[in-house]
């Protein structure tokens, strides 16, 4: 006797009739179709498989059949309870709406003794008071943010360096600490920081209070350097010894970097990824300019294209699926999200990547002056003298009329991907996300006309990509399967 | 002997039988191509006439190319318009189904 039921047993034994399940198609390549189901599973056919299933030409012993039969691409008489699974997975997936923001950003200061030229908001100035957080905005701003429903809280310290204005980090913790001894939330603290004026002493608070530290490190010396520069032409040498004595203080795990693709990078994926790999980094992040502020006005972000960049990303990843074939575990963090949305019921709360739009929803931005902003490029945005994405701020309005203002609620409707152009008939919808932000700053629409996106350029070429990928090579789908989160 | 460049074009024309396609689908259609053209579209004698305006001229052999991935595109939207019509009433029950147990919904 076997443990299991023969083969038979699970194959359709139905009479051939079935009912289409809602499902999206768009060409992977030019015989293959992509296509997912509501909750975003997805599965490769060739056009004609997707055609005989549109016209309910496909019998039982067809072998894609029950494939598209257990992903939910159609129910027949022997799947009754598809649809009720199928629900389930919608409302797994959309769970995180219930619980909506969890990551605060505060802004502690724009004054950064770095002079990045693709840096969004620093500012040099000697004058504390113009671009320093207040004791009070502060205080008003941690009133807000225990409002939030949410029951992880994660507060993050930007700036400029907000190490700048470490005093009044030292005043928010404790104070949050505080509030959350009768809030008893999960509460977490990031300081970003460059670590170029970390003392001993910070590092001890840090570890006193459990706080992460999130730098930049954008590859080797050379390329860091003449990335980032400032007075004595160090960044590069800062940042590595800060992340030693980060890591010796508060543990490995704690500290993370990010790296920023400029054109010098172009050409530096394999030395950039060499780099976090001699650091002992678990992953990268390959991250391209963003279109705001410095980046914009000192044509950093026009110095190369999407394309290139595409480029850029592909060459990296075939690069860390070599170091893992050798046996470096090593991941690329994006791809890691991306597949997170693909290959498991779950939504790894990315705010570029999300559908509504993370903006206030997922994250939020308390800024130096008060204004409170619907997420970190909405105030990059807002640095350029746009302020479509101000919801309010922190002295002068309410929980209620910053999280319910046209400022957030307009845009989220507008760009929903379910009813946006071509978002709502993209396979790759469920994978990607809506970003009116970006949207709004390159083509001053919420929506934008996704043709001439670079946002969609750039995520469906990735999404086709890392599909193409699994599909080809089975030992690549399961190095994937161990990226997922 | 030296080859002659590719003669460039600005345009070019597919008509569509509006017996068989839905406006709709053509409409659909010439909106997922314009990253490379814009696509007037006027009815004559039954069909639906699509003039491809390039954004920048292009080769005969790239705009056939063009006119190529409309008529797939026309192919595709039918086929979307025939599950969305077929699925319209399935897809709102999932998603009602599915809010309706996400304590989303207002208690008023």
């Amino acid at each position: 006797m076997t443990k299991f039921s023969p083969l038979s047993e699970f194959q359709a034994t139905g009479d051939g009739h079935y009912q289409l399940a809602p499902f999206r198609f768009s060409p992977l390549d030019n015989e293959r179709y992509v296509i997912t189901n509501q909750a975003g599973e997805y599965s490769v056919q060739p056009r004609s498989v997707v055609a005989a299933l549109v016209r309910h030409e496909l019998k039982p012993s067809d072998s894609a059949y029950s494939r598209l039969r257990s992903k939910h691409f159609l129910f027949d008489s022997s799947s009754t309870i598809g649809p009720v699974m199928l629900a389930t997975k919608v409302r797994t997936k959309a769970k995180r709406l219930a619980n909506f923001t969890a990551l605060h950003i505060m802004v502690m200061s724009l004054r950064c003794e770095h002079s990045c030229p693709y840096c969004q908001v620093s500012r040099q100035s000697e004058d504390r008071s113009a671009f320093d957080m207040t004791k009070e905005t502060a205080e008003k701003a941690l009133g807000l943010i225990f409002q939030s429903p949410s029951p992880a809280i994660k507060i993050e310290f930007q700036g400029g360096e907000p190490l700048l204005n470490f005093d009044l980090i030292r005043f928010v913790v404790e104070k949050a600490e505080s509030i959350n001894e009768v809030e008893k939330r999960s509460l977490q603290f990031v300081i970003t920081t460059n670590l170029a004026v970390v003392t001993n002493q910070i590092f001890e608070y840090c570890k006193e209070h459990d706080i992460l530290i999130s730098t930049s490190l954008d590859g080797p010396a050379k390329l860091h350097n003449a990335n980032r520069p400032r007075p004595g032409k160090n960044s590069y040498e800062l940042a590595i010894e800060g992340i030693h004595r980060a890591r010796a203080a508060l543990g490995h795990e704690r500290v993370s970097a990010l790296m920023t693709t400029t054109k010098a990078s172009l050409g530096m994926g394999r030395e950039i990824i060499d780099e976090y790999v001699r650091m002992h980094f678990p992953g990268i992040f390959l991250r391209p300019l963003s279109p705001y502020g410095f980046a914009v006005k000192t044509k950093w972000y026009a110095s190369y294209d999407t394309e290139s960049w595409v480029d850029f990303y592909f060459d990296g990843l075939e690069y860390i699926i070599e170091l893992n074939r050798r046996g470096t575990p090593f991941i690329e963090f994006y791809a890691s999200t991306i597949l997170t949305k693909m290959l498991t019921p779950f939504e790894p709360d990315y705010v570029d990547l999300m559908s509504p739009a993370g903006i206030g929803i997922s994250a939020v931005v308390y800024n130096y002056d008060g204004d409170v902003y619907a997420s970190d490029e909405a105030r990059m945005l807002a640095e350029m003298g746009d302020k479509s994405f101000r919801l309010g701020n922190v002295h002068r309005n309410t929980y209620a009329e910053i999280f319910t203002s046209d400022a957030l609620l307009d845009p989220i409707e507008q760009s929903f991907a379910g009813s946006a152009p071509m978002c709502s008939e993209c396979a790759f919808e469920p994978f990607c996300g809506s970003e009116p932000v970006f949207h709004k700053a390159t083509q001053d629409d919420f929506v934008g006309l996704k043709t001439r996106s670079s946002f969609c350029y750039r995520n469906m070429a990735i999404f086709k990509r890392l599909i193409g990928l699994m599909e080809e090579d089975p030992s690549i789908r399961e190095l994937f399967m161990g990226w997922t989160r | 002997m030296q080859a002659e460049p590719s003669e460039l074009v600005a345009s070019a024309t597919e008509s569509f039988d509006l017996s068989v396609f839905s406006m709709d689908c053509i409409k659909r259609a010439g909106y997922r191509i314009t990253a490379k053209a814009s696509v007037n579209i006027s009815t004559e004698a039954g069909n639906a006439v699509c003039v491809l305006h390039f954004t920048k001229p292009v080769s005969r052999e790239d705009a056939a190319k063009a006119v190529e991935g409309l008529r797939l595109e026309v192919l595709d939207q039918d086929l979307r318009s025939v599950v969305a019509a077929e699925t319209a009433t399935l897809r709102n029950t999932i998603l009602a189904l599915a809010f309706s147990r996400s304590g989303l919904q207002s208690v008023d």
